[in-house]
């Protein structure tokens, strides 16, 4: 038999495999069905019809952008129901924009946020669309159903997912009896479908006003959860120190070292550059206004690298409760190694006093570890023009620090509110109210950074001088140092005034990926008793 | 029983100064006040249940009597005085010092928790835990609940300060005391509510004890509380109480008792309380001999009343009706050492017939032994005592039902799980008189039953071999033994517990496994002197002789170079082989591959053939070569040694040799042709294969859209 007789058959085999193969080959087109919901959930009210995002809507136009993709746009009138962009290319980072407009002029708009279309499949999309520069009650799919928070709450926290969608964390809702019930319910907002859903597994601690800050632990973004206040191991209310990470919808718990204390109202934040989950100050005891209580001056942080909560060596300047941290990219030690920074400002002092303070920490990569900021030690970095409580901060995209609202000394019954808007620019060393103030007294609030650059502030308390309120004002804030500038919502018309839907405060405010801003909860006076609720409703605003 | 206690008390101490006074006035008086006396504390003898008081005080009169004769020994009053032992008053006052000390240090350790300093407040409180604890007569209701926080609080700040299993060991403990206490769940953490339940679930899974709270006659209504929690009146058997430490208590109306028990599970603790007004250290000491043993309390009680009475030792004594008579138990109780030594018993009949007798013989081994002072008996040391029925008592609830998951466990199973696997000590009960008791071997899981062997000791059959408890192998051992699992004969698991054991439970592994054993077999008794079990393991089982195994070739290197040499005409011939790879046809081809390696010193020229090119090291270049006929002969040989050809390739079986280039084409020429067939047909094969995979991986790619077309609808 010759050797070499086999390599026919073989050689034609695989030619006939081959051939098969080919068969089928023309390559298919993927399909993205998006579906746009163009109702809004509630029209109670007569405002509440001017929510309605196709109110005139005569044309709606949808652009695609991507990576390695010129934006692809269509315009296609408001009665056609449908419209199509053929050929797309799939890639990466793709998002679809949809824009209704009234006679040109923008009413609503909808966003998918980013997604990866890899041509396999058929992929869904929903997209929400909304009245631009408003608040709106978030809905599902079905466009007429507002979808809310599975259980009422304050003093919650919302931490973005890498998967776009939020997780709701803690808080307390108040039973009939105003006493505070602490949730360990923890809950996702998805908002592919506009839908909350309660994660399975419980938080180990039930805490509210704490910290949920997002940590990369083994490559992971995971959600760390510190401090706050709920049923403690004294076996009544009191500060929780054990930390938690939140990962894959399982919460688990991290040993807290002996040298770290247990506190409620400590200043927290990511270090922006080294990516700590910081831990500033605090208290040990009773929130009683006015009251004494015991603060800390010791700063802890979380390092996700080694999963471990360190104390750090050295010991903040002054102890401090409720003040707020907030961490600039620029921060450096002049003439060193530094990286990240930190920097608290305001809160109250041991005797229940509001404090105008302002200090740093910056991570001192030699020494390897937190030192003071000695930014904040020069005189005219080192004070607010007036003590802050209850405030809110942001860092802006220029790195300055804008505290929003607040109150100038602690009351429980928002007495001293104030519209201010104070900038600290440590580069220049200075430290200033703004020209401009919110549209109107408030504590309380939340804000967020828009992707515009902008702030905004929603909501709040305030005090008539007779009665407790909650607002529905929402501020936007343009911040240019002493010039920053604030407007109201004005909605898709110039002029509007537009706000909350539903007034609260002490909610939680985020920024999603798509640009808009959730907020979620809160507390609400209500006008007759001047008792508070908690709120269940989420709003969603469009820029 | 406590004032009748008193009364002959007193009447014998009258009775015997009497005869002392009367021996001393005599004629001998003068040599018998020799100073050589040693003086010795003498208390009545207690009536254990069944025996009545006035046969008590007939005996103790009686050997009192002979006691104040002996010229070596010298009566000595017990004080009067109650400052040397702790009074119930004094125990009272205590209670209340110990309960008030324990919030105390509960405070403190709350300021140390809010302060962040969660470590030294669990060690504040554990030490306020083991002083507590130590304070049974503390723990009534208030203490109870009281205990439960301290062991909340405890476990909250093991927890705060990351020991997570000692906080797990304390929610035990904390379940073990208070297993009726709710913790509401809002009140603590999530995760520490979620903790507490879990050391409920594994808690409450635990094999019960029992125990047997005997009653006196006729004394009045006795509250029981275990760890503070009423279970009712005296007498009261418990079925399911908790292994682990605990308080009891029994209340009277104006009086009490209290102690500390270890349960130990699938065994029995059997406790008489002495209640009544505060007594003499006398009648306390009494009270406790009415348990029928003493233990290492009773005997520092009596050691310390010797003490106090400047006494050299306390002769303490129990009687026990037995059939139609009645025993008598002695011991002494030296002061110097708390050392016990047990004096001969005497059997008595009902109208003491030949009781000058025994008392006389009793007495000559009480002066002997006290000369001696020989070895002190193992504590608790029994005092005989026969306890009513278990079935006359009133059962009561000790303890929640185990979870579900845990209630049809085979008793044997759950014994042998409560044991543990491998060598650990178990608490002891104080006391402890389970009646013999054995357990079907069917009863155990099979898993356990068929574990090899055990040996089994010797089955108890007296009182003195009191408590034997039966230990089923450990569930480990026999889990992670899978040979053993098939062995077809259940194994014999008895454990005894020998009289001279050492006072703590251990498993001990026997030396040798016997395999073929009948059932598995528990065996238990009473309780015995010594305190200790010692519960037969069986070793984890060796495995049977393993059939030979082949060795791989490529596990069992040939050479250090892992080569393979040939032999190449002209050099020196190669030794014989090993035989058994010579001679014998070879069993598998792994056998033949270390036979070959064996040849590999005998190698000339180093040269290797590629049947292993895995291995191979060298790069030389291999030749074939036609081999010559002396090499024929050895190819014989060699190919004896050579792997099989389907483990070898096309040149294997080969010989090589280095030639000259031009010869190299001839000797090509020489090889027969080989029918490749089969070579080819599975190389074409592995073509096809191939580019239908590739074919397969193009057509799945060719699947994947590289555009798509989005598509929009909506209403309006």
């Amino acid at each position: 038999m010759n050797a070499h007789t086999p390599h026919r058959p073989a050689a034609l085999c695989s030619l006939v495999a081959l051939l098969g193969a080919s068969f089928g080959c023309a390559a298919p087109v993927g399909s993205i069905n998006v579906n746009v919901v163009t109702t809004a959930c509630s029209f109670a009210t007569a405002i509440d019809l001017q929510r309605n995002p196709t109110l005139g809507v005569d044309q709606i136009t949808f652009t695609i952008t991507g990576d390695g993709l010129a934006p692809i746009t269509v315009n296609a009138p408001f009665g056609s129901n449908t419209a199509s962009i053929p050929n797309v290319p799939i890639g990466t980072h793709r998002r679809i924009v949809a824009t209704a407009t009234n006679g040109g002029l923008v009413r609503s708009r909808a966003d998918s946020g980013l997604f990866d279309n890899t041509g396999s499949g058929n992929a869904q999309i929903t997209l929400f669309l909304r009245v631009v520069d408003a608040f709106v009650f978030t809905n599902d799919s079905s466009g007429t159903t507002c979808s809310h928070l599975n259980t009422p709450r304050a003093g919650h926290q919302m931490t973005a997912l890498p998967d776009g969608r939020v997780l709701i964390t803690g808080g307390y809702t108040l039973d009939g009896a105003g006493a505070r019930q602490y949730l360990t319910q923890a809950e996702l907002y998805d908002p592919a479908d506009g839908t909350f859903s309660n994660v399975d597994a419980p938080q180990g601690f039930a805490r509210a006003g704490h910290a949920a800050l997002p940590v990369t632990v083994g490559g992971a973004q995971q959600v760390l959860l510190l401090g706050g206040e709920g049923p403690s191991f004294s076996g009544s209310v009191g500060p929780i120190g054990s930390f938690e990470l939140y990962n894959n919808g399982q919460f688990s718990k991290i040993a807290l070292p002996q040298s770290v204390q247990s506190r409620e109202r400590a200043a927290t934040v990511v270090d922006v550059k080294t990516g700590y989950a910081v831990l500033g100050g605090g208290a040990n005891g009773p929130d009683v206004p006015g009251g004494s209580l015991t603060v800390f001056s010791s700063l802890a942080y979380f390092d996700p690298t080694q999963s471990a909560i360190i104390q750090a060596a050295q010991p903040l300047a002054q102890g401090f409760a409720d003040a707020v941290a907030v961490s600039r990219k620029n921060a450096a030690i002049s003439g060193g190694t530094g990286q990240g920074g930190v920097v608290f400002i305001g809160g109250r002092d041991q005797n229940g006093n509001a404090l105008a303070q302002i200090s740093g920490v910056i991570f001192n990569e030699a020494q390897h570890q937190y030192v003071a900021d000695t930014t904040y030690e020069q005189p005219a970095l080192r004070t607010l023009p007036a003590p802050r409580v209850q405030h809110s901060a942001i860092v802006a995209t220029d790195d300055t620090v804008l505290i929003l609202g607040g109150a100038t000394s602690v009351t429980t019954n928002y007495a001293t509110t104030t519209d201010a808007i104070t900038v600290i620019e440590p580069r220049l060393l200075t430290v200033g109210n703004a020209s401009e103030v919110l549209s109107q007294q408030r504590a309380d609030g939340c804000a967020a950074l828009l992707n515009s650059g902008e702030i905004i502030y929603a909501g709040g308390a305030w005090n008539d001088g007779s009665s407790l309120h909650s607002t529905s004002s929402v501020d936007i804030v343009s911040p240019a140092g002493v010039a920053t500038s604030v407007r109201a919502l004005e909605g898709p018309t110039p002029g509007g005034t537009w706000g909350l839907q539903s007034p609260r405060h002490g909610a939680a405010c985020l920024k999603l990926a798509d640009g808009t801003v959730l907020v979620t909860g809160g507390l609400q006076f209500e006008s007759a008793s001047g008792s508070p609720t908690t709120l269940g409703s989420a709003e969603i605003y469009t820029p | 029983m406590d004032r009748s206690n008193s009364r002959y008390s007193t009447r014998l101490r009258t009775l015997a100064t009497l005869l002392s006074a009367l021996l001393a006035l005599g004629p001998g008086g003068a040599a018998l006040a020799a100073p050589a006396r040693t003086p010795l504390v003498a208390l009545p003898y207690s009536p254990l249940p069944g025996a009545p008081d006035a046969f008590a005080l007939r005996v103790s009169a009686q050997v009192f009597s002979e006691l104040t004769q002996r010229t070596t020994l010298k009566l000595v009053d017990a004080p009067a005085s109650r400052e040397a032992i702790p009074t119930t008053e004094k125990l009272k006052a205590d209670a209340e010092k110990a309960r008030a000390n324990v919030a105390q240090q509960m405070m403190k350790a709350s300021d140390l928790s809010k302060k962040g300093k969660s470590k030294q407040a669990a060690q504040l409180l554990q030490k306020t835990l083991a002083q507590f604890t130590a304070q049974p007569f503390a723990i009534d209701e208030a203490g109870g609940k009281l205990l439960g926080d301290l062991l909340l609080q405890l476990a909250a700040a093991r927890t705060l300060s990351g020991d997570d299993s000692g906080a797990d060991a304390t929610l035990n403990e904390f379940v073990t005391r208070a297993p009726d206490r709710t913790v509401a769940a809002g009140s603590y953490p999530p995760a520490f509510v979620h903790a507490i339940e879990a050391a409920r679930q594994r808690t409450l899974s635990n094999v019960r004890a029992t125990v047997r709270i005997l009653g006196q006659q006729g004394a009045p209504a006795a509250r029981v509380l275990l760890d503070g929690r009423p279970l009712g009146n005296a007498p009261l058997l418990l079925t399911d109480a908790l292994p682990g430490a605990h308080a009891l208590r029994v209340e009277g109306a104006d009086s009490a008792w209290a102690d500390s028990v270890v349960l130990v599970a699938g065994a029995e603790l059997s406790v008489m309380p002495r209640l009544g007004a505060p007594g003499t250290p006398e009648q306390e000491l009494a009270g406790a001999l009415g348990q029928g043993r003493i233990d290492r309390a009773t005997a520092s009680r009596a050691a310390r009343l010797a003490k106090a009475a400047n006494a050299q030792a306390t002769l303490v004594g129990t009687i026990a009706r037995e059939g139609d008579g009645f025993t008598v138990r002695s011991a002494l109780v030296l002061a110097r050492n708390e050392k016990v030594i047990a004096l001969a018993p005497l059997t008595l009949d009902a109208e003491m017939l030949s009781a000058s007798l025994e008392v006389l013989r009793l007495v000559d081994d009480l002066v002997a032994k006290l000369a001696a002072s020989p070895d002190g008996a193992a504590l608790p040391l029994a005092m005989g005592g026969a306890v009513s029925d278990g079935a006359e008592l009133p059962t009561a609830v000790a303890a929640p039902p185990p979870p579900e998951s845990a209630v049809g466990l085979p008793k044997a199973a759950e014994i042998a799980a409560a044991a543990g696997a491998g060598s650990k000590e178990l608490p002891l009960p104080e006391a402890s008189e389970t009646p013999a008791e054995h357990l079907d071997a069917d009863a155990l899981p099979v898993r356990r039953a068929v574990v090899p062997s055990a040996v089994a000791a010797p089955e108890s059959t007296t009182k003195e071999a009191a408590v034997a408890l039966a230990v089923a192998p450990p569930a480990p051992v026999a889990a992670v033994a899978p040979a053993p699992v098939a062995a077809p004969a259940p194994a014999p698991i008895a454990v005894t517990k020998p009289a001279a054991a050492p006072p703590a439970v251990k498993l001990s592994t026997p030396p040798e496994p016997k395999a073929a054993a009948p059932a598995a077999k528990v065996a238990a008794a009473a309780p015995t002197p010594a305190p200790a079990l010692t519960a037969a393991r069986p070793t984890p089982p060796a495995p049977e002789p393993a059939p030979a195994q082949p060795i791989a070739p490529e596990s069992e290197p040939a050479s250090p170079t892992a080569e393979r040499r040939v032999f190449v005409p002209g050099s020196t011939p190669p030794p014989e082989l090993p035989s058994p790879a010579r001679t014998a046809p070879a069993p598998s081809k792994a056998e033949s591959v270390p036979a070959t390696t064996e040849a590999a010193p005998l190698a000339s020229k180093n040269i290797k053939t590629d049947t292993q090119p895995e291995a191979a090291q060298s790069r030389d270049l291999f030749v074939p070569r036609k081999a010559t006929q002396r090499e024929d002969e050895e190819q014989q040989v060699a190919e004896v040694v050579e792997p099989p050809a389907s483990t070898a390739a096309p040149f294997a079986a080969t010989r090589v040799e280095a030639r000259e280039a031009n010869e190299i084409a001839t000797i090509r020429d020489e090889q027969p042709a080989k029918d490749h067939t089969v070579l080819w047909i599975v190389a074409g094969a592995l073509l096809v294969g191939g580019a239908a995979i590739a074919g397969g991986v193009v057509y799945a790619n060719s699947r994947t859209a590289t555009i798509s077309n989005v598509s929009l609808t909506w209403s309006h």
